[in-house]
């Protein structure tokens, strides 16, 4: 369970979150609205600690999260932003980039596993073939999406991953998500679709958090 | 005809005239570089006099150890110079930028030394004119390549920390940032490679051939320096952003912005 207890950030004497404290528990879909720059993805990345926390704390399983376990701790998620990763070679390639970094050299691609979540986000898996360059940015982004659901990462951090997105494929990523119910799910958003997909909103304005059923 | 011909200070003087047109152009555009101008090539003639004076001395003497020390002079004044004009803060990234000249300068001199006898290359004739320019023409690409890694860290944040969750270690994380850094301070190098001799005649040769060697002679000497210099230009840029990457994060994986000179 990630939490975050009585947690303030002030940005150039601006409070971003005012003593905020949220637990979200294991198996949820919480969508993050509120105004731009209102401190979404400052919350988001707070809890991975990509942004310090001037008061309070964030923990996993009640346990403070400090240098010492960090790795561990960010290694429970996924974090997915708004921009695609640069990247020089195929898209295949691409959804095979976190396979050569070293923490994961024992796992492996399923490709097709692969495919399956390519036709689930209304994608071609001919699309693999084409240097990744030349592809869209809705399918650049929805490959970072697919990239990353092949690890094994119970918690998935969202930041705006449709904003890119036309309607068909914004509609197949929110249902992919909605239906995987054994991943918690925090995506912020300003699109209401979220909520009709079943996502509870969080909605954060003036550095305060409300939960709307 | 192997005595060059001097060039007295009033000739200079007389020479500087041209400038008129530079300063003529800048009024013309409202552009207000005048003063720059004027006091940037004011300071080059005061710095080259007194290095003058300086190289006669070091040339008399001619000790490999007071060399070596002029060598390491240069490069401690390049590596300061590189980290004003990255605006990075000279106590924080001194220690990364310093190691990663030294290590190049070793490596070009190690290379020399398969050219030169070890008494040619330690003499204050070769060993000062060749490494000055090395550690010269590699200021730019040095300054290009930290400035852009930074610039581009900081634009790319949410790439970074996807990359770290994805499971890349520091070093995985920010190699798409230095390969693009590395692209856009040498790739530029390689074309100048390509067209020299053609476009430009180069500084080495046209030295070279002004002090009385043959072109011959000098074709060697640039070819050579053309060669030490891309090498140092990229080794150095990739050192210089490689261990400014160990200072620049701080335990939580964050960019620590005490390392720049001016807060965004």
């Amino acid at each position: 369970m990630l939490e975050f207890r009585d947690v303030t950030i002030r940005r150039a004497s601006r409070i971003i979150l005012d003593n905020i404290s949220l637990a979200v528990s294991p198996g949820e879909h919480l969508a993050l609205t509120g105004p731009s720059g209102g401190g979404k993805s400052t919350l988001l990345k707070a809890a991975l600690l990509f942004e310090p926390v001037d008061e309070g704390d964030v923990l996993w399983e009640g346990r403070k999260i400090t240098p010492a376990n960090l790795a561990a701790h960010r290694s429970r998620f996924l974090y997915i932003g708004q921009k695609p990763l640069p990247f020089d070679g195929t898209a295949g390639e691409y959804l095979n980039l976190p396979f050569t970094f070293a923490a994961n050299r024992r796992l492996r691609a399923d490709l097709t596993e692969q495919d399956r979540l390519m036709e689930s986000l209304s994608l071609d898996p001919a699309l693999k073939k084409s240097p990744y360059s030349r592809l869209s940015g809705g399918e650049q982004q929805r490959l970072t999406i697919i990239q990353g659901l092949q690890l094994e990462r119970g918690f998935c951090l969202l930041d705006e991953v449709t904003s890119s997105l036309d309607q068909e494929s914004m509609r197949a990523v929110i249902r992919h998500f909605a239906q995987d119910k054994g991943r918690t799910v925090l995506a912020v958003t300003h699109n209401p679709e979220w909520m009709e997909f079943g996502f509870t909103e969080l909605r954060l304005e003036s550095g305060k958090l409300r939960r709307r059923e | 005809m192997n005595e060059t011909m001097v060039i007295s200070i009033p000739a200079l003087v007389m020479f500087a005239v041209i400038l008129v047109f530079p300063v003529l152009i800048f009024r013309h555009l409202r552009l207000r570089l005048t003063r720059d101008l004027l006091i940037s090539m004011a300071r080059m003639a005061v710095q080259l006099t007194l290095v003058a004076v300086y190289l006669e001395y070091i040339f008399k003497l001619d000790m490999a150890l007071v060399n070596a020390a002029w060598v390491l002079v240069m490069i401690v004044v390049a590596s300061g110079s590189i980290l004003r004009q990255s605006l990075l803060s000279w106590r924080k990234c001194i220690w990364t930028i310093l190691p990663a000249h030294l290590l190049t300068s070793i490596l070009i001199l190690t290379g020399f030394l398969l050219v030169f006898d070890s008494q040619t290359i330690t003499s204050a004739r070769y060993l000062v004119p060749l490494m000055g320019m090395v550690l010269g023409n590699i200021l730019r690409s040095n300054v290009v390549a930290l400035d852009r890694f930074f610039s581009e860290l900081r634009a790319g944040v949410s790439v970074h920390i996807q990359y770290l969750t994805l499971g890349a270690n520091s070093e995985e994380a920010v190699r798409p940032f230095l390969r693009n850094t590395l692209r856009a301070a040498v790739g530029p190098q390689i074309g100048t490679v390509a067209t020299m001799g053609i476009v430009s005649l180069p500084g080495m040769m046209t030295g070279q051939i002004l002090g009385g060697s043959s072109p011959a002679v000098a074709i060697g000497y640039q070819i050579m320096i053309m060669i030490a210099i891309f090498t140092a230009a990229t080794v150095s840029s990739f050192l210089a952003v490689h261990f400014a990457t160990k200072a620049a994060f701080d335990s939580y994986g964050r960019l620590d912005e005490s390392i720049f000179l001016h807060k965004p």
